[in-house]
């Protein structure tokens, strides 16, 4: 996932990255500013053994790392350090630097759309935290799910969604076919609805 | 704390984590919690007690500690203190007041980096 935050390329990666993704940092480096990346959920699993990061790589970016996904990943020892060239952050500091610093002249601030199945348990709740996180810097949140993402909102887990709309963090949107309806959690929305939330949002982030 | 160390409370031993949070959250009732308050030197009154009962029933109800801004909220609509806010909250607990009411009621520490 990319975004920018002024002239500088801000990368958000939730999956181990591939060949392609570090080659897309050293480009970016090497045209301009020192790219940001942040390594959130699944992604946290390469800062152990950062598969195809070169030396070059490894001054091409500030690489940091989610630190609740860190601790995650490390239950038995949750203050072991991240190893460099990576550093500890969170994903409040993050936001806010992927945020803009006033108001925004959008329908939509922050729109995170969640269109995959969760995982596994971990996934589940990272895939919730950036959007809590995002509330928690009182922004204005709407979350779009819709096809495979709406197992999120079903099965064990699925109650710590409900603090979005019990507590007005943001607005949960199900997207659904027009024949169909939703009677679950959030409220239902059609894809041509879902198209213009997604048009009209100040930023767009997939989770 | 950098040790695994155990309290005793009302005769019964509880095992604590390295942290100090209760590593069996059955062993936790009210006793539990202050004792673990005053070996941190806290003196528990109704306002922590009622920021340790929120999260207990915040965690039961959602699986996690609530965000700040939705204790500040409940905290003006439930308590006398109508202008609460995190400054509030860092007074009853300085050291991060969601992580110690987490630890003083029983609960795992919390993850979320948030």
């Amino acid at each position: 996932m990319i975004g920018g935050q002024g002239s500088t390329l801000a990368l958000w990666w939730r999956r181990s990255p591939g060949e392609d993704d570090l080659a897309a940092v050293e480009a970016a480096a090497s045209s301009g500013p020192r790219p940001a990346v942040f390594l959130q959920g699944e992604a946290v699993d390469w800062v152990a053994d950062p598969v195809g990061l070169t030396a070059a790589g490894r001054a091409s970016a500030d690489w940091q790392v989610c630190i609740g996904s860190w601790r995650r990943r490390h239950p038995d020892c949750p203050d072991e350090p991240v190893p460099p060239p990576f550093r500890a952050s969170t994903l409040t500091r993050w936001l806010d630097h992927i945020c803009p610093a006033g108001p925004v002249d959008a329908s939509t601030e922050l729109l995170f759309d969640v269109g995959r199945a969760p995982r596994d348990g971990r996934d589940r709740i990272e895939t919730l935290e950036p959007i809590l996180a995002a509330a928690s810097l009182d922004r204005d949140v709407t979350v779009l799910v819709h096809g495979d993402g709406r197992a999120h909102l079903d099965g064990p887990g699925a109650e710590a969604w409900d603090q979005l709309t019990d507590f007005d963090l943001a607005e949960l949107c199900v997207v659904h076919a027009p024949s169909a309806g939703w009677s679950g959690r959030g409220t239902g929305v059609e894809p041509e609805t879902a198209a213009r939330l997604r048009r009209e949002a100040f930023r767009l982030v997939t989770l | 704390m950098n040790d695994a160390a155990e309290m005793t409370v009302d005769g019964r031993r509880i095992a604590l984590d390295s942290d100090g949070y209760l590593v069996d959250a059955s062993d936790w009732n009210e006793a539990v919690g202050r004792a673990l308050a005053e070996s941190s030197g806290t003196t528990l009154d109704e306002n922590h007690w009622w920021l340790i009962r929120f999260i207990r029933d915040h965690h039961q109800r959602y699986g996690m500690p609530p965000l700040m801004r939705v204790v500040i909220r409940a905290m003006r609509e439930q308590t006398g203190e109508h202008d609460a806010s995190s400054r509030t909250l860092y007074r009853l607990f300085p050291d991060g007041p969601i992580r110690e009411a987490c630890r003083l009621g029983g609960l795992p520490r919390p993850e979320s980096c948030i």
